[in-house]
């Protein structure tokens, strides 16, 4: 049996586990490689504020 | 005093000074709410990663689940794939992203606040606030227990005295520098768990010799598997177990899915997505996430399977035969009196040298303490932020009622550490988990991708699954009916559906934890709610979406 398992299942998850662990580490090194840059995102500088004017 | 007990005590004291200067690096950084509450939302990847998973794994889950895996074997390996896959990647990439993109155009400070600003409703904050509140303290207790006995152990410190010191040090940061110092501590204390892990997987296997051998030996040692699990439906440790057993039903609806999905709701874990400075950090995060939690759990539960065949290549088990004391072969369970809390910690006593005992202690230490600050901070700002300001006294100094509240969480989880046997608490742990994931999962996956989603639907989601949970352990899931007694003292019955024929669906269902129920349920409660209910103000909605492209 693969990796000395006694079923296809217990092979499976190791190998899943390790697939997983690396698809985690690549997916990030992807970003690392990227230049840094700013959110396109806006806060709410006054939440309450805001909340007010809408109502 | 000897050589070795002066190693522990100077490792000991200089892991101390680190924890302590870097929180009070957190406190000399603390200024205003934002910072004491999100780390003035200026996190960076490395940081944010470590102090999530360190956050995320307790001592329990390495002594106490490494433990089960010498039981259960390699199937609790499906919980580490969805820890990686859905509590990393899932968790990162699209929860993550989004619920920091809409924290920050709703000014959200907290879980619940973000919450309850998602659907405009100030009950859906101080609701979220009281349950964090109430029930938060319960799980930390289980993990202070754990952290005291260790020390007791470990240092030969009185009990109490470790109980009441470990609530001490680490209200002095967690107290004075916010989420800074929790997250400062928790990068540094995920650093050392993720040294040592790494050590005990390459240790365990060159000792076995080699990957493929060490699980050859397991899988020839199957004869040797207890005939109670056998009788409850495993086959062995690396053949898993029979599809819809009592015990299939366990492993994987209470350990692999009440845990595996449920981290996605812990209110300790969502709010370190709002901390992050720049959505590439998060996306930078994976990187650590991924592989730390692989060597978390992954290692715990690989190791401790394959302490089964140290136990039989290298016998430590006394026993008299025709009058001589002997070491016999015998698997894990065996060896530690089928106590598995200690299959761990006596693999390590007789397997490995002095210097690396004294590393995996610091290790649990961290991982003990990297989770509870990070519960303190949750429950205080439930308090103080979600609940306090927002059914109490009004606006208040936001850092002071927060601090108030912080300490009222560490005497409460004091007070749970003092009151309750560990057996009791470790099931409040799991309790805690199921109840997250009923009462906030489908409101905040919902409120974070649908448009549609009313204020109606959310508030009925999130008090029927939180009812729901609780009905279903109290009354069904065996566990905690069990231990909590209720059912017993009003039906004379160990749950609800004991009295079914044994193996008939009913029956089975006291296995079933009540995520795999509840959660499904408090589902359906909010779409069809959502969709016979009049839908929320437009503009509103729109400024919620406003950083969504």
């Amino acid at each position: 049996m693969w990796l000395g398992m006694g079923s296809f299942e217990m092979a499976l998850v190791y190998v899943l586990c390790i697939l997983a662990g690396l698809w985690c580490l690549i997916y990030g090194i992807f970003f690392w490689k990227t230049q840094d840059r700013p959110d396109d995102v806006r806060g709410a500088s006054d939440w309450e504020k805001e909340e007010r004017e809408l109502q | 005093m000897g050589e070795g007990i002066l190693f522990k005590i100077v490792l000991t004291i200089i892991y101390v000074l680190i924890t302590l200067y870097l929180g009070y690096r957190g406190w000399k950084e603390t200024k205003v709410a934002k910072d004491y509450l999100l780390a003035g939302r200026g996190m960076g990847s490395f940081v944010m990663a470590m102090s999530y998973g360190a956050t995320f794994i307790s001592t329990s889950a390495i002594i106490g689940f490494g433990g089960a895996a010498a039981l259960f074997g390699f199937s609790l390996l499906w919980l580490t794939f969805l820890n990686i896959f859905v509590g990393i990647f899932i968790a990162f990439v699209f929860f993550g992203t989004r619920a920091r993109r809409m924290g920050l155009a709703l000014d959200a400070h907290t879980f619940p606040e973000l919450i309850g600003r998602r659907y405009r409703s100030p009950f859906l904050q101080g609701f979220a606030g009281l349950v964090i509140f109430i029930f938060l303290p319960v799980y930390a207790g289980a993990v202070l227990i754990g952290l005291a006995r260790l020390l007791e152990v470990y240092l030969g410190v009185n009990y109490y005295a470790a109980l009441i010191g470990c609530s001490f040090l680490i209200a002095m940061y967690v107290m004075t520098g916010g989420l800074k110092a929790v997250m400062y501590t928790d990068a540094f204390q995920g650093t050392l768990m993720f040294v040592v892990m790494f050590v005990f997987l390459i240790g365990t296997y060159w000792m076995l010799g080699g990957v493929i051998p060490a699980h050859t030996a397991l899988t020839d040692l199957v004869a040797q598997y207890p005939a109670s699990l056998k009788k409850a439906g495993m086959i062995g440790w690396t053949q898993g177990a029979v599809p819809f057993s009592p015990i299939w039903l366990t492993i994987y609806t209470t350990i692999v899915l009440g845990v595996g999905i449920g981290v996605l709701a812990q209110p300790q874990l969502s709010v370190r997505f709002m901390t992050i400075k720049s959505e590439q950090q998060l996306k930078k995060a994976v990187s650590f996430g991924g592989i730390f939690i692989l060597c978390m759990t992954g290692v715990a539960f690989v190791v401790g399977a394959l302490t089964n065949v140290v136990f039989w290549e290298h016998p430590v088990l006394e026993k008299v035969v025709d009058g001589v004391t002997k070491k016999v072969p015998a698997i894990a369970v065996a060896v530690a009196g089928g106590n598995i809390d200690k299959i761990i910690p006596m693999y390590i006593d007789t397997m490995w040298p002095g210097w690396f005992s004294t590393l995996f202690v610091l290790g649990m230490f961290a991982a003990a303490m990297s989770t509870l600050s990070a519960q303190y901070h949750a429950g205080g700002t439930s308090f103080g932020r979600d609940f306090y300001e927002k059914y109490l006294l009004g606006r208040g100094d936001t850092l002071m009622v927060t601090r108030i509240g912080v300490a009222l969480t560490i005497l409460f989880t004091l007070l749970w550490g003092l009151v309750l046997p560990g057996s009791i608490i470790a099931i409040a742990t799991a309790f805690f988990f199921g109840l997250c994931s009923s009462s906030f999962l489908p409101v905040l996956v919902l409120g974070l991708y649908w448009r549609g989603m009313t204020r109606a639907g959310a508030v009925c989601s999130m008090v029927g699954g939180f009812l729901i949970s609780s009905l279903y352990a109290l009354f069904v899931h065996q566990k905690e009916s069990v231990a909590i007694g209720l059912t017993k003292a009003l039906f004379g019955l160990d749950t609800l559906v004991s009295s079914f024929p044994p193996m008939s669906w009913p029956w089975k269902m006291q296995f079933v934890d009540q995520n795999v129920i509840a959660m499904p349920i408090a589902l359906i409660i909010a779409v069809v709610v959502s969709l016979l209910t009049p839908k929320m103000d437009k503009a509103y909605v729109d400024r919620c979406w406003r950083n969504f492209k």
